[in-house]
């Protein structure tokens, strides 16, 4: 029981120091203008839980292939309104309640999604809603 | 006796309606949709004419007179019937504006659930149901009716919009309107929630469920690839076939009858083809309600509140059981609190239904005083949408981090209390490990802790009472307990205020908490209303002064005292508040209280019933033991610290 777990350990650790070599890379976002000093450091931690968030609730579905790599496409404001986000596409209906992304989370993913460096890919048309399924 | 054969019968209607089905949404699936959106055009065209028929009365009669109060009186009751033909749209496409055509009260506040975070905003109500409440005072001006029923014509010209009617086209808004009207059939249409007249509630009801079979009619012809199958319509003849048989008498009609045998069935069909046939969602109408709820009394029927908090996405169930594990012995833990004495069991013991029946208020810290309010029974807690009796706060987690940290309760130091808990060994071990599933945290927080927290006691959310057996299976229930029953969705009015399934302030379609002035006094003998002045401390309206958050009624029978300050230490003294109109039938000054100060005249026998139909809510809670030892900490000085707390 133990030793599964302090594998994982390891391996966070192991993510969490190669992260930080490389976060000057990962952390590719546009500071908003005037943001320093303490409300920067609070911009960042937002922007960088955002991303991570954005990763496991979104980037399955939104993430465009380009040449065979995985890009995340630009989302225009008025895309992401709030809790609109929720219900208003038919494609996020049961999946974007506050049990699978809380409020705060949101919050977050809409500061990565628009401060994010542009990817120059546009949000794909999206297919429509599977049909029904068959009921037998 | 209920009928188990109509689950077979549907799935195969519905296998038979979709062999070699298109799924098609848009115009190309023919002009037969047209049949349907016609319906809604001439309702709405007759709805329209009933009003500005009402606005010409209103010129012509005198409300001063009693003539010209019964024509007025009639014109209203002739737009309301044109309004119930078209309920079952008008609530779920424009909620907003359906509250300027039927809104019960001049002005209400409302924080809904995907807007919690935002200030509560207020919005007047306006329309039929006002003007009728209206025409009965004193002094009654023709201008005030007018602009009433004005403002109410306005909003119905709202629903002529293309932004509504493209709705129409594609058959998903119908199966979400139909399930909406259903919970309305079961929460708010038979119990006089926005019909003053309560002798008009079971006419109306009559009506509308033929009004609403017509459009069953002009859906199927419009939409012939996804039905409302005939044993769906089958069943809802026989319901409009029940309430025909009922006297119009509404304190006489069999709510449990209704409820069980015709509306239930009828909610496990929808949802089963809302499921069948795929139906998506575009509304916030449908944000809380969940798509896989089989009955109206399963506990999933809406969601209220992220148990699991940071661990929301969690599904292993070790780890599940690992996070309940923790949670359990952090419930029981006075680390959390700021002298080291006092755990979340202090106050909401597991042994009492999660509440404390020994106190009216709690003991503040450090033994200085006692708290203002009562502590609430945790179980169900996840049901309301907004936290405390004043409604301050919308999240569990947000909810316990202001305990664990009020200098009056806890008295804690969140950055000391984390490092406590991380200094066990068993604690730090634990959270660590379940770091994985939370990435984007890099490391343990407060948040993991509560998170934790919430998981334990939330579990015990989950569990039935007598009452869901006899809805939801059929179980027996003494004839006393159905009669309770009745009486509390009838003569005692107490289902306009706690609503069906959950018996709580949260109502159809289930997005927000509701808040009332009940006039609750200070010392039972009433003889001054309590000081404390609730909502109002959060949101400061003239209308929200000691208004407090509709508490739910399961298990209410392990959880005296009750009323915010714990005032009553049994029910009976409840329902006699109630039964003598609250704090201003009792002459208190309560100018805003929401309750009717007249008396509801219960007999003897009804109190017994109604106290009996609450005994039914009584949950099959399992013993939550607390846990035989709590972890060792690298600080002796914590080795000592008892389980659960000193006081
Ligand atoms: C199940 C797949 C899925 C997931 C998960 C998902 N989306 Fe979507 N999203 C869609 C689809 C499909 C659409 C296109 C609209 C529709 O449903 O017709 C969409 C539309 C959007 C749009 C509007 C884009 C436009 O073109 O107008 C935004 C913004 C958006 N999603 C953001 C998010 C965010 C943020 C998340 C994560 C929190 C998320 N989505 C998760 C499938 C998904």
């Amino acid at each position: 029981m133990r030793t599964p777990h302090l594998l994982l350990l390891a391996i966070i650790a192991f993510v969490a120091v190669t992260s930080r070599c490389t976060s000057q890379k990962e952390l590719a976002y546009d500071l908003p203008p005037g943001t320093e000093g303490d409300s920067a450091t609070a911009f960042v931690e937002h922007w960088r839980k955002g991303k991570v968030l954005y990763a496991l609730n979104c980037g399955g579905c939104h993430d465009t292939l380009v040449n065979g790599r995985k890009v995340v496409p630009d989302f225009s404001l008025p895309q992401l309104l709030d809790y609109e986000m929720r219900y208003q596409y038919p494609a996020h209906d049961d999946r974007l309640r506050e049990v699978d992304v809380s409020i705060a989370e949101l919050d977050d993913i809409q500061v990565y999604l628009q401060y994010k460096k542009r990817s120059g890919v546009p949000v794909a048309p999206l297919p429509k809603p599977q049909p029904p399924p068959k009921v037998n | 006796m209920r009928a188990t054969w109509t689950a077979p019968l549907l799935l195969l209607t519905l296998a038979l309606s979709m062999v070699s089905v298109r799924w098609s949404s848009g115009p190309s699936a023919g002009e037969a949709h047209e049949a349907y959106a016609d319906l809604y055009r001439t309702r709405l065209a007759a709805f329209s004419e009933a009003q500005q028929a009402l606005l010409a009365t209103i010129g012509q009669q005198d409300p001063a007179t009693d003539d010209g109060r019964a024509a007025i009186r009639r014109g209203i009751q002739e737009a309301r019937a044109r309004m119930k033909a078209m309920d079952l749209w008008l609530r779920y496409l424009e909620p907003i504006s359906y509250k300027r055509i039927n809104g019960p009260l001049p002005v209400e506040w409302e924080t809904e659930v995907f807007e919690k975070y935002e200030k509560p905003y207020k919005r007047e109500g306006a329309g039929l149901t006002l003007a009728e409440l209206y025409l009965d005072e004193s002094g009654v001006r023709r201008d005030s009716l007018l602009q009433l029923v004005q403002a109410s014509l306005a909003a119905t010209q709202v629903f002529a919009a293309d932004s509504i009617t493209q709705r129409l086209a594609t058959p998903d808004h119908f199966f979400l309107c139909e399930r909406l009207f259903l919970l309305d059939l079961a929460a708010i249409y038979t119990t006089a929630f926005e019909c003053p007249d309560t002798g008009r509630v079971i006419p109306e009801l009559r009506a509308m469920l033929k009004e609403v079979e017509g459009i069953h009619e002009a859906f199927n012809t419009g939409f012939p690839r996804t039905p409302l199958p005939t044993a769906y319509r089958a069943r809802y003849h026989a319901a409009i076939a029940f309430v025909d048989a009922q006297p119009d008498a509404f304190s006489r009609f069999d709510h449990f009858l209704f409820l069980r045998d015709h509306v239930g069935p009828l909610f496990t069909m929808v949802q089963e083809l809302i499921g069948g046939y795929g139906v998506r969602s575009r509304s916030y109408m449908d944000y809380a309600l969940n798509k896989q709820a089989r009955t109206i009394f399963s506990k999933d029927l809406y969601t209220g509140q992220d148990a699991k908090g940071l661990f929301r996405r969690v599904s292993d169930p070790a780890a599940l059981a690992e996070i309940e594990r923790l949670g359990r012995s952090l419930f029981f833990d006075p680390l959390l609190s700021g002298n080291g004495q006092r755990s979340c069991a202090s106050c909401h013991a597991p042994g009492m239904c999660f509440t404390d029946t020994g106190a009216a208020t709690p003991i503040a810290f450090d033994h200085s005083g006692i708290l203002p309010r009562n502590a609430p029974s945790l179980v169900n807690a996840d049901l309301n949408h907004l936290l405390m009796q004043d409604g301050r706060h919308i999240s569990l987690q947000a909810q316990a981090r202001d305990v664990l940290t009020n200098p009056r309760e806890m008295g804690g130091d969140a950055v000391k209390v984390l490092r406590r808990v991380m200094d066990c060994p068993d604690y730090r071990r634990g959270f660590e490990a379940l770091l994985v599933h939370t990435p984007q945290e890099p490391a343990v927080t407060l948040e993991h802790v509560l998170s934790a927290v919430t998981f334990y006691y939330t579990r015990f959310s989950g569990y039935r009472s007598p009452f869901d057996r006899a809805m939801d299976e059929g179980a027996m229930l003494a004839p006393e307990v159905v009669r309770g029953f009745n009486l509390f969705m009838g003569k005692a009015q107490c289902a306009t205020c706690h609503f069906v399934p959950q018996f709580n302030g949260v109502k159809p379609p289930y997005i927000g908490s509701e808040f009332e002035v009940i006039g609750v006094p200070e010392q039972p003998a009433y003889a001054s209303l309590s000081p404390d002045l609730g909502r109002y401390e959060v949101n400061p309206a003239v209308e929200t002064a000691h208004a407090f958050r509709t508490g739910g009624l399961r298990n209410i029978a392990r959880t005296a005292p009750y009323m915010h300050n714990g005032v009553f230490r049994s029910l009976r003294e409840v329902i006699d508040l109630y039964d003598t109109g609250g704090g201003a039938g009792r002459g208190l000054e309560v100018p805003n209280q929401t309750l009717s100060p007249d008396p509801l005249h219960l007999s003897e026998r009804e109190k017994e019933q109604l106290e009996a139909f609450l005994h039914a809510l009584n949950e099959d809670l399992p013993p939550a033991p607390p846990p035989t030892a709590l972890p060792r900490s690298r600080d002796k000085a914590f080795d000592t610290r008892t389980i659960g707390g000193d006081y």
